[in-house]
């Protein structure tokens, strides 16, 4: 099921609302929160909700298994249940979602034909694993408590806000809110706008940008120089608007059920660094290979060329985890080559005003073009065609699209920086009609967005598939 | 205040979107969609472990929320100010709604008016048509001559939009010189050639019946036989509609002008009998059916739909040619005016016909096999297969 959709919209949420507040106790409310989860897991993936379950238990079991040894003074013992915990979930997300890449891999290295396993892709299986292990791991630094209760736990692996396109929220954030928790009205009303507002930017900024993508991408014959710009461009937003948006709307109903999640999004798009556009673009994923890989293996406190390795690891990872194609290892590494250079030679050059912005939205955008094609032929092709060395300049594709779209084009720049937000937090703050403006905002884009999705098919997050 | 204010509001905003499911459904909307509306799915376990309970139920719910046209009508107002269109340049808008017409590439050209499929080839699709096509030859004894026709569509002739699909000359070249012991017909010219108005519908992927006209003379031109003139015949229209086109793409295009079904009335000089025969190749059924089914007001009206096999026999003229017919619904403008020719037409839908092909053509002593599709369909990978399941 997804956020943008009339089943969820006007039938799921209402629904688990409604029972949610009907239960005054926290393990009631839990019960339901975990049923609500399950189906709403279920409902694209009726088999696959074993395996989160079954990932679950074994997790909480070896998490019980940590604390234990460590009240013995068993170093030894946490030692092998953590790396016990870390090896189960790292072959659990290894065989679903790596297994048919690695024996294609080796079948083209090495010239076989050995059988290709056909795994489905279970949804969220890369988000749900990583909430895992922050909390084996967690347990096994003593940063958090070991959870002894199944039912919290399970509350917390399978809580469906976050469940399959993040933020990436970790055990320790939300600990004390699976014992007790209090939504406050003043919450609930931040949590329907919050939700409000990332519903709309779904449907009408990132949906759009997508069809906009859509049509310049899905020509037969080659595109030209203006099509592979514009079409990455609008795709470019349409990433950022579709992963911002799940987040916004995850995160607007965390609070309306007593759950903090983190930012995951800060206008990356406005970054005058490759380094800041890391801080700002999915949050919780670099806070996660921050925490758990890259300080780990030493982080920036060693040699400088142990800390290019560190980096290169880190990046490496960050672009396996989006994805079992060698094109997503290549753009992990482009990122990881761009800090390196960026941090040995270009530390001032953020400091220029507008052309680092326009270096770093460059850089991004190419960053985009090899995350898009997972086949390099194809690559190869469209960079020839974004340089001028395939095709024409524009032919009637481009400019009925450019046409076509020059009103969502704008709307999508703007919305990229913070300008919009803040003068809809001026105005809402206004003394007297603030609350009639954040009301008819809410309103005018809440029926807006039913409207839209009324009669169209399904477009589903982007993230789901990582 | 504001947080009471706030939070009353988004609970009120969902309450009556729950509201809007158990309300009557707006059935008019779901109608000029041409389809039936999804039904509450059956909740059984094997439903719910396929996922088709949880497909069925999204379905049920986008079908049955209450104010359906004047939702989408918000819809459309939002899409249409994404920008604008330079009235020289016309629209590129990308299909979502499947409503049954298969192409590769989902983009629609909106030019004048015209709501058109772009094309894209599929050599190895294409090539499979051609062994379909190599393989009924083979089977079918050799004094019965063969023809092909693929049927271009309007985009090809829409000088300002034809170059960004990939060439449909091109495409039926591909087979055409592929083919053994089949002579292709070249209605490409003929359709270019022709200045009737209206060769195609505005807002439908198929051709009308002055498109299919000008393809028949062509075919009657290489084949031999009496050619009917249009002329002769009282062009009658049988109601406005908006066809598959729109329903793909219906959101995205405001004030668009419907079509007119229309047609030549050919059984003002030709006495008809028509029947068909099921899948299960051996039930008859619609005996004396019409050729023009006027209880359809779109292109149903010829036939009525697509049968797997079909009779029809020109009971005015018993010494005319029998022609077998292998076709997708391309051919059902065309049937009219070829039956007008000869004295009996036979008719199979390859996607299903039941019988077998060697067998009817012994049965009624077929002259002559036609392969009529429009181009698209060689592209499609499972059509090729129909073709080959016939003999």
């Amino acid at each position: 099921m997804v956020f943008s959709s009339l089943t969820f919209v006007c039938v799921f949420l209402p629904m688990v609302l409604l029972f949610y507040y009907l239960c005054k106790n926290i393990t009631y409310k839990n019960v339901v929160l975990t049923i609500a989860s399950l189906i709403f897991y279920a409902w694209g993936e009726p088999s696959l909700v074993l395996l989160l379950i079954c990932a679950s238990l074994v997790n909480y079991f070896l998490a019980i298994g940590i604390g234990k040894c460590q009240r013995m003074g068993n170093a030894l013992c946490a030692k092998l249940f953590v790396a016990g915990a870390i090896v189960f979930d790292i072959l659990m997300i290894g065989v679903f979602k790596y297994a048919a890449f690695a024996v294609e891999s080796v079948n083209g290295v090495f010239r076989l034909s050995l059988p290709i396993p056909e795994i489905g892709l279970p949804l969220g299986i890369s988000f749900y694993t990583f909430q895992i292990l922050t909390y084996v791991i967690d347990v096994y630094r003593k940063d958090t408590p070991v959870q002894k209760s199944y039912l919290k736990f399970i509350t917390y692996v399978s809580m469906f806000p976050q469940l399959v396109a993040g933020p990436i929220v970790r055990y320790r954030d939300v600990a004390e809110g699976l014992d007790h928790r209090h939504v406050t009205v003043s919450d609930f009303a931040d949590g329907s706008t919050q939700f409000v507002l990332g519903l709309a930017k779904k449907v009408f900024l990132a949906n759009f940008a997508g069809d906009a993508k859509d049509i310049l991408f899905a020509t037969s014959t080659s595109p030209t120089v203006g099509s592979a710009w514009l079409g990455i461009i609008f795709y470019s937003f349409q990433l950022y608007f579709d992963f911002s948006a799940y987040s916004d709307m995850a995160i607007g109903m965390g609070k309306m059920i007593g759950f903090k999640f983190p930012m995951n999004f800060n206008y990356p798009y406005i970054s005058r660094s490759v380094t800041e556009f890391w801080r700002r673009w999915h949050m919780t994923l670099s806070g996660f290979f921050r925490d758990y890989v890259y300080f780990p293996l030493g982080g920036s406190r060693c040699s400088r060329k142990r800390m290019c390795f560190n980096l290169m690891v880190v990046w490496a990872l960050t672009g396996l985890w989006h994805g079992a194609s060698w094109n997503f290892v290549l753009w992990g590494i482009y990122y990881g080559v761009l800090l390196i250079i960026e941090k040995t030679f270009f530390k001032k050059w953020a400091k220029v005003p507008v052309l680092s912005n326009i270096t770093t939205m460059f850089l991004v955008v190419i960053g985009w073009t090899l995350f898009y094609f997972t086949d390099f032929a194809q690559l190869t092709v469209f960079f020839k065609t974004m340089f001028g060395f395939n095709g024409g300049l524009y032919d009637l594709t481009t400019v009925s699209v450019f046409y076509g779209n020059i009103v969502l084009l704008a709307a999508l720049v703007l919305a990229s920086t913070p300008l919009p937000y803040k003068l809809f937090s001026k105005a809402i703050s206004i003394k007297g009609i603030g609350p009639l403006i954040e009301g008819a905002v809410i309103v005018v884009l809440f029926v807006a967005s039913i409207a839209t999705l009324t009669g169209s098919t399904s477009n589903p997050f982007l993230y789901f598939r990582f | 205040m504001r947080k009471y204010f706030i939070s009353g509001l988004f609970i009120l905003l969902l309450a009556s979107s729950l509201v809007l499911l158990p309300m009557p459904p707006d059935l008019d909307s779901i109608n000029r969609e041409n389809r039936n509306i999804n039904e509450m799915p059956e909740l059984s376990v094997q439903n719910l472990l396929s996922g088709d309970f949880s497909k069925g139920f999204e379905s049920y719910v986008d079908d049955h929320i209450s104010f359906r046209s004047e939702l989408m009508s918000v819809s459309d107002n939002i899409r249409a100010r994404l920008g604008y269109s330079k009235e020289d340049t016309g629209r590129i808008i990308l299909t979502s709604a499947d409503v049954g017409v298969g192409a590769e590439d989902r983009r629609l050209v909106v030019y004048d008016d015209y709501i058109m499929e772009m094309f894209k080839k599929n050599e190895d699709a294409q090539t499979k048509y051609v062994e379909a096509l190599n393989e009924i030859r083979t089977a079918v004894p050799n004094d019965i001559r063969m023809y092909s026709i693929l049927v271009p569509t309007a985009l090809e002739f829409c000088d300002k939009y034809k170059n960004d699909q990939d060439s449909q000359k091109e495409a039926i070249e591909f087979v055409s010189s592929r083919l053994k012991g089949i002579f292709p017909i070249d209605v490409y010219s003929a359709l270019e050639k022709d200045s009737s108005d209206s060769l195609y519908f505005m807002t439908d992927h198929h051709w009308t019946a002055n498109g299919a006209y000008a393809a028949y003379k062509q075919y009657m031109s290489v084949s031999g036989g009496n050619v009917v003139d249009k002329s002769e015949f009282t062009r009658k229209e049988n109601g406005d509609f908006y066809g598959s086109l729109y329903q793909k793409a219906k959101s995205q295009l405001i004030d668009q002008k419907m079509d007119t079904i229309f047609y030549y009335d050919v059984t003002e000089k030709n006495q008809f009998d028509i029947k068909m025969r099921a899948e299960d190749n051996v039930t008859e059924y619609g005996v004396g059916a019409p050729m023009f089914d006027l209880t359809k007001s779109n292109y149903l009206l010829f036939f009525g739909s697509d049968h797997p096999f079909m009779e029809i026999t020109n009971t005015s003229n018993p010494d005319g040619k029998t022609v077998l017919v292998i076709k997708d619904s391309y051919a059902n403008a065309f049937l009219p005016w070829l039956s007008a020719s000869c004295g009996k037409v036979l008719v199979i839908d390859p996607r299903s016909y039941g019988g077998n092909l060697v067998e009817d053509t012994e049965k009624y002593g077929v002259d002559e096999i036609l392969v009529l599709n429009y181009v698209f369909s060689p592209t499609f990978t499972d059509y090729s297969d129909y073709m080959k399941n016939i003999i």
